[in-house]
């Protein structure tokens, strides 16, 4: 876990800027999509490549957080944009309390790999969803 | 009368800005030079000064959103901590002279009117918003399902880490799986 806070510190920066120079909407995809090779190599893993794939899911989780954020922004109009950021942490913190309990009960009940193999099949919609329904904002077009 | 404010980042350093002493109580969020706010003077270098290591946070220029929000996500712990225990934190707001217990009872009261707002706010965003929406409502889902199963699943799956157990065979002891790799 200590990995995967250091890879997220470290690419902190980095990720910023990437959003900037090449936009929001192929980070968010990539996020997702690198969500899977990561926890299948975490799951079906070792020691070793354990320690390839908490920077892994950790760095995919900051691309993933940081673009969204910033897509947010870029989407919705400042009048709006308080509404919005409390209506996604409402709805979010439900699915993230659901999401341990189902977690934990998969994990106890059927299968201890059967909550990281969910996650990585979710990731599959939710890419499919940024990649066939949301479009970016041209800069110039961008909610200041 | 007008008010000099210097560059938070170089305060021996000319000013940056001088504004008549009634601007500084223009709240109009940032960018402002300069803000009071319950007596505390909140001073913000300018954007035209370039000693200031952060991004142009706030600016009309969308173009650094993304280098901001990253920024924030690296500063925001550190960030609440100093809040939490500086000294000169600013007393609670009071609006019109109301204590802050009323103000928190006000709070409670408009609790229904806010959900309300706040889940018919969808109907008014852009396409692409709602739609994101549901993709971070999947994401933040799945991380939640697995994240505080990494350890469990490390230590007694994988059988990484821990301190050897004196009583445990070695070939069961999760603490010795590197070894056993070696």
């Amino acid at each position: 876990m200590t990995v995967l806070f250091i890879s997220m510190i470290t690419a902190s920066f980095p990720v910023g800027k990437l959003l900037d120079r090449i936009g929001r909407r192929i980070p968010l995809i990539a996020s997702y999509l690198l969500m899977i090779p990561a926890t299948l190599l975490f799951i079906y893993g070792n020691y070793y490549t354990t320690l390839l794939a908490m920077p892994l899911i950790g760095f995919s989780m900051l691309l993933g957080f940081t673009s969204s954020q910033a897509m947010f922004a870029d989407l919705v109009p400042t009048s709006q944009r308080g509404k919005v950021t409390g209506s996604v942490n409402f709805f979010a913190y439900i699915f993230m309390a659901l999401g341990g309990v189902i977690g934990g009960l998969l994990y106890d009940t059927v299968s201890p790999q059967l909550p990281f193999i969910m996650s990585a099949i979710l990731a599959i919609p939710a890419a499919l969803i940024v990649i066939m329904h949301v479009h970016e904002p041209k800069p110039e077009d961008r909610e200041a | 009368m007008r008010m000099a404010f210097h560059c938070t980042w170089c305060p021996n350093a000319e000013p940056v800005l001088a504004l008549p002493a009634s601007t500084h109580r223009d709240d109009d969020g940032f960018g402002a030079a300069g803000k009071a706010r319950n007596g505390v003077l909140h001073i913000e270098p300018n954007n035209e000064c370039f000693h200031d290591p952060r991004p142009h946070r706030g600016s009309n220029d969308s173009g650094y959103l993304g280098f901001s929000a990253g920024y924030e996500n690296s500063l925001l712990y550190s960030d609440s901590i100093i809040s939490c225990r500086s000294d000169s934190s600013p007393p609670p707001q009071r609006k019109h002279g109301q204590p802050a217990e009323d103000q928190c009872a006000e709070m409670l009261r408009s609790y229904p009117q806010a959900l309300k707002e706040g889940i018919g706010v969808w109907k008014v965003v852009p396409r692409s918003t709602r739609f994101l929406f549901i993709s971070e409502l999947i994401a933040r889902f799945s991380i939640a399902m697995n994240q505080t199963l990494f350890l469990v699943y490390a230590f007694y799956v994988l059988q990484i880490g821990g301190t050897p157990t004196p009583g445990m065979a070695p070939q069961l002891d999760p603490a010795l799986q590197q070894a056993r790799i070696m």
